[in-house]
């Protein structure tokens, strides 16, 4: 008897019904292809803003996925996860069996950064101040209004911001942390939403937050809908005080809050299976192949 | 040495607690179903204002519209039998299109001392008494998602919903979102506290929705929660806006026991002066409701009255009144 009682615990430990899902997330290097704007001063020192088309995977904001019970491609302009009634008013309770972000927004030493980085795509401090003053026509910066030039300083102001003493505590940059890797025309990364509730046949959906990069408002360029200044740690400090700014916490909750033009969606494509164990079964792809631009 | 332990035991079983639990009041049901209730017009609440206070207990909110509905409803609810059995009172009323604001406010008054640590030798010099307050819980949702029997069980809005993927979750359809102190939905205010929220009845003119009054404490004193209740045309924030101290513990008055009875001159200002006349909730309330509070000369005057609900903390006069007025210790 008690031999049937250890075998049968055996057989479906724990019932926990919550656990990983792995996915591959695919996005067209078209989505990192942008009319960049680049400050650049001229022999006589004089300044403008110069202008080109660029393809580069740090002009990929953070990716968030998530796990639904279904998806409505009838609702919006791109597929968005099914909804609960909605008795607010406002478009969302979506009830989300879990999620993850391939890269998220944190906060890179300056004030002037905040909202404005994305981890896993950065190299070092040199490839996110190019990506500023390059891409975003908006050079980093520091707390006294001084532009940064050198990713040495950048790295010892950042070391005493956090009380850091190496390279493996900055968590927006890093060779071994970027995210995506090249495949012909696309970018690809792989994900796990961590303590996902599983259930056969589940979809899963995903959407990239474009920076804003616009040549006519230079100040709005490199900002994310989804990050909300107002949170985040508070920074106090010599003639600083701000937030290090992050997330909202409910992207998953009511996308279409955070979807704009400009950003990209996936399509409905991403059905996760499980057997009766809850086992994936499935290699599953989540194709961020749609640009929501306006009409 | 295990005679001893019985002994012990034996001693912790002397207590069951039987004194926390309201006694039935043969007078006041535990559960009633009001029926339907008016929303009290913009036109009826300014006439029910004396300046910046707002006379609920006017005889017209009171009285009956010609389908029988009242618009404002004092009433009591009492103890069930059984205390396992939950108590309270159901109402409905139509959408009118817009917003309204439904209101509710328990018995009588209630101060803690510990929420004015600057002011407690002024305003809350005395303990309140807190066998003589009630509590009554607000919800609002559609009368279609009511879970409960009006009149005979209690219920809520707690529904679930099947997602697409066969998951369910339980989820609240109550439309009465009232915010905590750390702006957290769905909180409830304490005893003796006004309850209220704005319900939006945009594309629900003349649907039906329900009110629930949720008996969250009862009196020890006589085990029934008087209460004042309604619906008024209207977002909540134009009402506190109205009332000069917003929608607070003062704006339903008169709502315990029997104070609605009292006459004018035993609520004048002359007669709550005078110590030698006995306690009335009617000046208590006023004494309660002014700025700056009187309440500490209401207590003093009246704490050896056992049924004032003022406790002598062993700390009172001498306090000088200019002192007490401006918050300053004695």
């Amino acid at each position: 008897m008690l031999t049937l009682t250890l075998l049968a615990g055996c057989s479906n430990p724990e019932f926990v019904v919550e656990g990983d899902v792995l996915a591959r997330v695919v996005i067209p290097k078209a989505a990192a292809t942008r009319t960049v704007v680049s400050l650049q001063t001229a022999d006589d020192g004089t300044s403008a803003y110069v202008t080109s088309e660029k393809t580069d995977v740090r002009l990929l904001g953070p990716v968030y996925v998530g796990a639904f019970g279904n998806l409505d491609t009838v609702s919006f302009d791109f597929v968005h996860p099914a909804m609960g009634p909605t008795l607010s008013g406002a478009y969302g309770d979506t009830f989300p069996y879990g999620g993850a972000t391939v890269g998220r927004l944190d906060f890179a030493c300056y004030e002037a950064v905040a909202c404005h980085v994305t981890t896993g795509r950065f190299t070092d401090y040199d490839a996110l101040l190019a990506h500023f003053r390059d891409h975003l026509g908006r050079p980093v910066l520091d707390d006294y209004g001084v532009e940064v030039t050198s990713g040495d300083v950048m790295e010892q102001w950042c070391y005493r911001y956090f009380e850091a003493t190496s390279e493996a505590e900055m968590s927006f940059i890093g060779e071994d942390k970027l995210s995506f890797t090249e495949e012909g025309d696309n970018f690809v990364a792989d994900v796990v939403l961590a303590h996902t509730t599983r259930v056969d046949g589940m979809k899963l959906w995903a959407f990239m937050d474009a920076p804003e990069l616009v040549s006519d408002q230079i100040e709005i360029n490199g900002s994310f809908t989804t990050c909300d200044a107002g949170s985040g740690r508070e920074a106090y400090g010599y003639g600083a005080n701000f937030r290090e700014g992050g997330s909202f916490f409910d992207v998953l909750n009511a996308p279409s809050t955070y979807v704009q033009y400009g950003d990209w969606v996936s399509d409905d494509s991403a059905v996760v299976n499980f057997d009766e164990s809850l086992v994936q079964t499935n290699d599953v792809t989540v194709n961020i192949n749609f640009s929501y631009e306006a009409e | 040495m295990l005679s001893g332990l019985f002994l012990l035991l034996a001693a912790g079983c002397d207590r069951e607690g039987g004194y926390y639990v309201a006694a039935p009041n043969p007078d006041y049901p535990f559960l009633q179903d009001l029926g339907e209730f008016r929303v009290v017009s913009t036109e009826e609440q300014a006439a029910a204002f004396e300046g910046d206070d707002f006379v609920a207990y006017d005889p017209a909110l009171l009285a009956e519209d010609d389908l029988g509905r009242p618009g404002v409803w004092y009433g009591g609810l009492g103890a069930p039998d059984d205390p396992s059995y939950y108590g309270g009172a159901t109402f409905t009323f139509k959408g009118t299109g817009g917003s309204v604001c439904v209101v509710t406010d328990p018995e009588l008054v209630f101060w803690n001392q510990a929420q004015s640590p600057a002011a407690t030798t002024s305003d809350y010099l005395y303990v309140d008494n807190t066998t003589d307050d009630g509590d009554i819980d607000l919800d609002v949702g559609l009368s279609a998602y009511y879970t409960g029997s009006p009149g005979v069980e209690m219920g809520n809005f707690e529904l679930v919903y099947t997602d697409p993927g066969g998951v369910d979750h339980s989820l609240s359809y109550s439309q009465c979102a009232q915010a905590g102190s750390q702006t957290f939905s769905g909180s409830h205010s304490g005893r003796s506290t006004v309850e209220y929220c704005t319900i939006d009845t945009e594309g629900l003119d003349g649907v039906s929705l329900t009110g629930v009054l949720n008996t969250f404490l009862l009196p020890l004193t006589d085990g029934v929660v008087h209460y004042a209740a309604a619906v008024f045309e209207g977002n909540c924030s134009a009402l506190v806006a109205s009332a000069g101290d917003g929608i607070d513990e003062c704006f339903f008055a008169r709502e315990s026991d029997g104070a609605r009875d009292l006459t004018e001159d035993e609520t004048s200002e002359d007669y709550c002066g005078d110590p030698d006349n006995p306690w009335n909730a009617g000046c208590l309330e006023d004494k309660f409701c002014l700025t700056p509070k009187k309440l500490n000369a209401y207590c003093e005057d009246h704490f050896d009255d056992e049924d004032a609900p003022c406790i002598d903390n062993g700390v009172h006069p001498p306090v000088d009144d200019a002192e007490a007025e401006a918050g300053a210790g004695p």
